[in-house]
């Protein structure tokens, strides 16, 4: 016992330079991610600016009710929760596919330039995403009506009052703006096998296509993992740039691309209630920290190497 | 030793928090004292400096400057308040009033955008009510007429801003293309809006590739305006809210709230757009098109557009670019506003963290009397920012233009004192005096709603009004555009309305409304 303990202490000791490395990083967090989280206090409030955020009467779950008030709780809850697992799924599969092509092209000017071609989207505002959507969508003078369509001789299609065409147009606009830069970690990842495994198979035999499978991908999994730990755990938030202005704001759209944050946005920028706000995101960090939770559970009961604690 | 690290952390957070809360708390004190620097003066006198927060719709300057020229003029004429601005870009403005008032900032002066009752019902106004009498005496005669408005439960919270509220209803035709096409506008005059028609349909068979009417701002038209007016419209009194997140009315002398969306007023508007959107009057896709009538107009695309301003034909006309220059447009008016609390939208009110109260008022009264402090506001600094051309009017100085001024804020015009004191730029100053007997004539002769001065506290119904006004954004541009078939939608519009919870909102409005009238007889 007080061998051990000595041990730690000695561990301790040696760990001590690199935990003071970390403390930039733990005190950023403490200011920036814990001490706001007495905010959550508003939640359950009833917020009076006189009597201040711990003088004002308690609320109780009243805050939370405009979130379940009608159908359109459903409609925003499952708009969000698809939409999540389907950027997830895609989004995922698709950025370890660029991310191997990439590999495969070598260390050459052309892998740089359409690298940087792939990630340039990500840097680029939601508001002008909305507006190069718009050049392709608008029904006057669109690139899909007046020139697509118009040479397959199909009228004129007006994007922004067909609800169902959304959930194809935003997952291309999602894909389109996010593959690319979430590939660099797979990428980095891919650089960083040990080249020795792949003369190994090689010598055994084995194409490009084997190498790929049997290499490249079990390689790949713990990341592909933690990343999408990560992603589960923001299942409840949404991009809002990508809901709110990508389809215009058109009311026609809402079925399909109505979530819970631009929900709350629509029906609280009227009173600027800060107590209803604070309750939607205390609810969102709820179901994201169960979801983190509940996911990482079901890793480590398949698969205990691979999960985050 | 891990347990004492972990002590550690959490004490330098708990000290870090508390190091926090005691910045919010203790405010630098902004009185100070006048020190008799022309000599002449023997006893310094105690003066106070007011903060006071507005919004610019146009760039953010830097306000020192102002501040100091104001300060000067203030000094000169015995005042004891000084002035300290802080300039705000109105996106942000309500979110950063919000946080400075729940932090403790002092917040002297600043413009309830979100409406008196809310923010008085969140606690973040300053009861005035026995403190203005002495303070304001000249705010609050202006304003006399109005203060209702700004008055909840009995006690006073703001002073409105006093200006040409009655905004008229104006068609507004390129002046070039209606000369073109032999067409004169000005026989509408006072005229409804569906009276317009035979003048669309000129357009539209002479030339199809130019859209009638266009939308002054992108994304809606604001037809409903033409429906609820005073002169053809059916009197509706919104009881406080916009045509755009009206969760009850009144009609005409009916003290009985109804939803605004199932009234005739509204399918007539929706049914107008409608039809006008399948005859190929109004731009298709308005709801989302980012093109509004200052470009479409200036680019001969679009042929007219519809729009409410308190001023007189002759001075829009002069300053308006719609249609690419001045006195290019012409403004026929059709329908007079009713006069409505929501008409009286624009207030200036006393934070509840302001330190001293009487000062800020003293400061807000001089925002209706003293020529030079507001127009400073407006403006910037004589010689730098304008130079004065006559009594009232001024221009920018050589060399400045709108693009490269240190200073202006021009646009908070609408949102500040009284508008009556207010110089012009750039403008006839015998034009500028017409304008202000007009604006004045209309609030003079407006014609006023019975609940006039009833303003509606959401606070009990949050949660219905926040759905509500959700399914209103679903609906109201697609509908009011013309683009959804009023037959069926209208109808459909309200079992949803009525899904979210209107019926609880209109019966909490009822209550309130009846307390109101009751205690206006008493």
């Amino acid at each position: 016992m007080a061998k051990a303990k000595t041990a730690g202490r000695l561990q301790l000791k040696k760990d001590l330079p690199l935990l003071f490395l970390c403390l930039p990083g733990v005190i950023y967090l403490i200011i920036n991610n814990y001490m706001p989280m007495f905010g959550l206090f508003i939640a359950f409030k009833d917020i009076n600016y006189a009597k201040g955020i711990f003088g004002s009467d308690w609320a109780g779950l009243k805050n939370f009710e405009f979130l379940f008030a009608t159908n359109d709780a459903f409609i925003m809850i499952r708009n969000t929760i698809l939409y999540n697992i389907a950027f997830i799924v895609i989004g995922t599969v698709l950025s370890v596919f660029v991310a191997i092509l990439f590999s495969e092209m070598g260390a050459n000017i052309f892998a740089k330039i359409y690298q940087a071609g792939m990630v340039f989207p990500n840097l680029v505002s939601m508001v002008i995403v909305a507006y190069i959507a718009y050049a392709f969508l608008n029904s006057s003078s669109g690139f899909i009506n007046m020139t697509i369509l118009k040479a397959f001789g199909i009228d004129p299609v007006s994007w922004y009052s067909k609800p169902n065409a959304w959930p194809v147009i935003l997952m291309v606009v999602y894909i389109w703006k996010n593959v690319g830069y979430s590939s660099i970690i797979y990428i980095s990842n891919i650089a960083g096998i040990d080249k020795g495994i792949y003369e190994a198979a090689k010598i055994d035999g084995a194409g490009k296509f084997r190498q790929i499978v049997n290499i490249t991908l079990p390689m790949l999994k713990p990341t592909i993992v933690i990343m999408t730990l990560m992603a589960v755990g923001r299942i409840f938030n949404s991009d809002f740039g990508l809901f709110y202005q990508v389809p215009m704001n058109s009311g026609t759209l809402y079925s399909t691309t109505q979530t819970i944050d631009t929900y709350v946005y629509r029906a609280l920028m009227e009173r600027n209630d800060i107590g209803m706000s604070a309750a939607a995101g205390f609810l969102q960090s709820i179901v994201g920290f169960v979801l983190v939770v509940g996911a990482n559970l079901l890793v480590r009961h398949v698969d205990p190497d691979n999960a985050l604690f | 030793m891990k347990k004492r690290i972990l002590a550690c952390i959490f004490a330098a957070a708990t000290l870090a928090s508390l190091a926090s809360c005691g910045n919010g708390g203790g405010s630098s004190s902004s009185t100070s004292t006048a020190s008799g620097e022309s000599g002449g003066e023997s006893a310094a006198a105690e003066v106070t400096t007011v903060d006071y927060h507005y919004v610019n719709f146009g760039t953010i300057a830097e306000t020192e400057p102002v501040d100091d020229v104001i300060n000067e003029h203030l000094e000169s004429i015995g005042s004891d308040v000084r002035i300290s601005l802080h300039m705000y870009d109105a996106a942000s403005y309500n979110t950063q009033m919000d946080l400075m008032i729940s932090s403790g900032d002092p917040v002297d002066l600043y413009i309830p955008l979100t409406g008196v009752s809310t923010n008085a019902a969140q606690g973040k106004l300053y009861d005035i009510t026995d403190i203005a009498e002495a303070n304001c005496p000249n705010a609050l005669e202006m304003t006399s007429d109005w203060l209702d408005t700004c008055t909840v439960d009995g006690r006073l919270y703001a002073i409105p801003v006093y200006k040409g509220a009655m905004l008229q209803n104006y068609l507004i035709v390129n002046k070039d293309m209606a000369d073109e096409y032999g067409i004169d506008p000005s026989e509408y005059e006072g005229q409804p809006l569906s009276a317009i028609e035979p003048m669309l349909q000129q357009i539209h068979e002479a030339n199809p590739d130019i859209f009638p009417v266009v939308p002054l701002n992108a994304n809606a038209y604001n037809f409903l305006d033409f429906f609820i007016g005073a002169t053809n419209g059916y009197k509706i009194d919104m009881l406080g809210d916009r045509t755009s997140t009206c969760t009850g009315c009144i009609v005409g002398d009916d003290m009985t709230v109804v939803n605004l969306y199932s009234t005739d007023a509204f399918r007539e508007c929706c049914e107008l757009a409608y039809d006008w959107m399948q005859k190929g009057y109004l731009m298709p896709d308005t709801s989302t098109s980012p093109d509004s009538a200052s470009t479409l107009m200036a680019a001969s695309r679009g042929f007219c557009t519809t729009g409410g301003y308190g001023n007189s034909p002759e001075m829009m006309e002069t300053n308006s670019s719609l249609s690419g220059n001045a006195n290019s447009s012409y403004y026929v008016c059709l329908e007079q506003p009713y006069m409505t609390t929501s008409t009286i939208g624009v207030t200036t009110c006393v934070g509840i963290t302001s330190e001293h109260p009487e000062a800020a008022l003293r400061m807000l009264d001089l925002f209706y009397t003293d020529e030079f402090v507001i127009n400073s506001i407006l403006y910037g600094v004589e010689g730098r920012d304008y130079v004065k051309v006559t009594d009232q009017t001024i221009a920018f100085p050589e060399g400045v233009d709108s693009t490269n001024v240190s200073y202006d804020s021009n646009t908070t015009c609408g949102i500040i004192g009284s508008q009556f004191i207010q110089w012009g730029r750039n403008v006839d100053e015998e034009l500028l005096l017409a304008d202000r007997e007009f604006m004045q004539t209309n609030i003079d002769n407006a014609v006023k709603s019975p609940a006039f001065g009833f303003s509606f506290d959401a606070t009990s119904v949050r949660t219905q009004v926040s759905s509500v006004n959700n399914v209103i954004t679903q609906y109201f541009n697609a509908l009011t555009n013309g683009e959804l078939d009023p037959s069926t939608m209208i109808d459909e519009f309200n079992t949803a309305l009525e899904a979210a919870g209107l019926n609880d909102i209109i019966a909490e409005k009822q209550a309130q409304l009846d307390a109101w009238a009751a205690a206006q007889q008493s």
